[in-house]
């Protein structure tokens, strides 16, 4: 029954970004459904138990399959187009030997991380002390809001700052989903959606440059040291990192190209984003820049602005439901101008030693820096890949804004930088990896690659 | 063609389109011979490289391929046995307290103090104290009811303590009625000594 409802989350994922644009290519399609599925139905879980619906089994099986039948009934009218697009593509000129080395790397890597992942149970304290124990507590209750452990009486520091009663509740939802249908941990929602994000990346990647460098950028994402080991845990920070970076990247690919599915699709990453982490705001904000320059520069519809505001729905929505609820926290964050310059000084000393840590994120941004510097001259001269290189630099500096204007009473600064903000630093490895094969230099050296190794040799 | 003679050219009625480039399947024995020489270039490229940060050796030989041993040679471990690998001797006693309780009890659970402490400086501590954060323990006693130090006296669900977690020989003071002083690791109830299980 587990297996069959993820499934049916997957289809019904599917069926949405479908809706969306039949366009999509299908590998993307494929790797952003389970995602995009779960985020649905975890908010409708969340719609539901305000309205006090009891999160039992029965609930949960009634909520995917109304996804499910409500995307395909959407998508009745173009049926036949729709039929269509699952039809692959194939075009194998391309199709060289590196290629299928790097593809026979990552599924090995991917492979060891996903028995890791499936294999052990949850046993992360972080996990332990929040999330896969809020969820499994919900499913014993049959109800979120309402759960003992978020009862003053039973948890006197449960309204502390910093307390878990507060956190966007996506992860927590899911893991309740599986609990509830009988499951006996919750890591084949961390293993999926890890391996969902794969899929999608490479095909994202591969659309802004090559198969070849979408392999070489999908493995070097996978195979970063601190981001692989935490991807087989239950935390939100891969996951979380996973939906922010490729959601600002079809942002950036529709600054480029105009196309309007990478937008809608970029809205959609980004919300499932905010849906799982409050933090996730920054990208919100970075895509918000990022349209509004199209906007100024006449290249976008104002209307276009509705869709950084829009990646705000589940951060707005489960604010109100943790107000209405009693699910609130003490606030940490200071919400007037200040300077601190010890405190920006620590902040600026962190956010660089994370930067320069080649132990937790392999060379992802010491390989975007001499990208960046190769890739200079075309830079100046044709204003290349610069859309990418500014959401990068500008979410980075953002996130680091956030972190100055919290009031540290539940941990001290230094440890938020040492472990939060290490976390939060995943959410950049797919992008540098993706800015490194998608500037000009780097890509025509693949293309020459393709060129001259593929299946078909092309003359002029 | 520079750039002055493409300025003075007459302009073309229609947008120019670039030439579609003719595509020609490459023979099986050219593509093998490229490709081969592209796969040594990447072999050596992908054996060496990688090599020189030690964070990517970890994760190839510590944490994938060791990972991937001990799967295969622990393939039928239960749930507990896992979580006993990865956190010792405290998980084991966590589902020690489970295991020895009613469903309905109200458990005191051990600070981390009480971990770390060991009644005799001569003995080794099997536990770490790592455990202590209360969901955490809630995660494997649910549905019974855990009281934590500082909860202790003060919370509703404190005054209806059912259990006391003793390590270390710490909170014995807690129960009603006098314990052996050997007892230093187990469960006992508060009120009716009927059975003192150490484990």
């Amino acid at each position: 029954m587990i297996a069959l409802c993820l499934f049916l989350i997957f289809l019904g994922g599917f069926l949405l970004i479908s809706r969306l644009s039949l366009s999509i290519t299908l590998t993307e399609r494929v790797g952003f459904a389970f995602p995009v599925g779960l985020a649905v139905v975890t908010f409708l879980m969340m719609l539901l138990d305000w309205v006090r619906v009891p999160l039992t089994a029965t609930t949960c099986q009634l909520i995917t399959v109304a996804v499910l039948l409500v995307t395909a009934a959407t998508l009745v009218p173009k049926r036949r187009q729709f039929l269509c697009s699952l039809q692959p593509k194939l075009n194998l000129n391309w199709f060289n030997a590196l290629w299928l080395l790097l593809l026979i790397l990552l599924v090995y890597v991917e492979y060891g991380n996903l028995m890791k992942t499936l294999y052990f149970p949850v046993y992360d304290r972080d996990s332990m002390a929040g999330f896969d124990t809020i969820g499994f507590v919900a499913a014993q209750e049959h109800t979120y809001s309402g759960m003992s452990i978020f009862a003053g009486d039973y948890m006197p520091k449960i309204h502390q700052a910093g307390s878990c009663i507060s956190y966007l509740p996506m992860l927590q939802l899911a893991y309740a989903y599986v609990y509830t249908l009988g499951a006996e941990t919750s890591k084949i929602i961390i293993g999926l959606f890890y391996l969902s994000f794969i899929v999608g990346f490479y095909g994202l990647t591969r659309r802004a440059s090559n198969p070849t460098a979408a392999m070489l950028a999908t493995l070097a994402t996978v195979f970063t040291p601190e981001m692989l080991s935490f991807s087989s845990l239950s935390i939100t920070n891969v996951v979380q990192a996973a939906m922010a970076s490729t959601g600002l990247l079809y942002i950036t690919l529709w600054f480029e190209r105009g196309a309007r599915r990478d937008l809608l699709l970029g809205t959609i990453l980004i919300a499932v984003n905010c849906w799982l982490r409050a933090e996730g705001i920054v990208f919100g904000a970075t895509a918000g820049v990022l349209v509004l320059i199209q906007c100024l520069r006449r290249k976008a519809s104002w209307l276009s602005l509705i869709a950084p505001f829009a990646t705000l729905i589940p951060t707005v929505i489960f604010s109100i439901y943790a107000a209405a609820n009693g699910l609130t926290s003490e606030s940490a964050l200071i919400t007037h101008p200040f300077w601190d310059a010890e405190k920006a000084s620590e902040v600026w000393r962190g956010a660089w030693s994370l930067i320069g840590n080649t132990q937790f994120y392999g060379w992802a941004f010491v390989a975007a820096l001499l990208a960046l510097l190769a890739d200079s001259y075309y830079i100046v001269k044709e204003r290349n890949n610069l859309c990418v290189l500014g959401a990068l630099v500008l979410s980075i500096v953002l996130y680091y804004i956030v972190l100055y204007h919290v009031e540290y009473k539940w941990d001290s600064l230094s440890n938020v930088l040492a472990y939060s903000a290490k976390r939060y630093m995943f959410c950049y490895v797919p992008m540098a990896w993706y800015y490194v094969v998608t500037c000009k230099i780097v890509r025509q050296g693949f293309d020459w690659i393709e060129r001259t190794c593929g299946l078909v040799a092309s003359k002029s | 063609m520079s750039n002055n003679q493409r300025q003075h050219s007459a302009p073309s009625p229609a947008p120019h389109k670039p030439a579609k480039a003719k595509t020609e399947r490459r023979g099986f024995g050219t593509w093998f011979i490229r490709n081969g020489a592209l796969l040594i270039v990447a072999g050596v490229l992908i054996s060496k490289v990688p090599g020189l940060n030690q964070s990517y050796q970890w994760l190839w030989e510590g944490y994938l391929k060791s990972n991937l041993e001990a799967i295969k040679q622990y393939p039928d471990l239960s749930t507990d046995e896992k979580m006993a690998m990865k956190l010792g001797a405290d998980y084991q006693y966590l589902a020690y307290l489970r295991d020895n309780t009613p469903k309905d009890a109200v458990i005191y659970w051990p600070s981390a103090g009480d971990f770390r402490s060991a009644p005799d400086s001569t003995q080794q501590n099997p536990f770490n104290g790592k455990l202590n954060d209360k969901l955490t323990a809630v995660r494997v006693l649910y549905p019974r009811r855990v009281v934590t130090e500082n909860e202790y006296g003060k919370t509703s669900w404190s005054k209806k303590l059912t259990y006391i977690g003793i390590v270390n020989g710490h909170n014995t003071d807690k129960v009603h009625y006098p314990v052996p002083p050997q007892y230093t690791i187990g469960v006992l109830p508060v009120n009716a000594p009927q059975n003192m299980k150490q484990p």
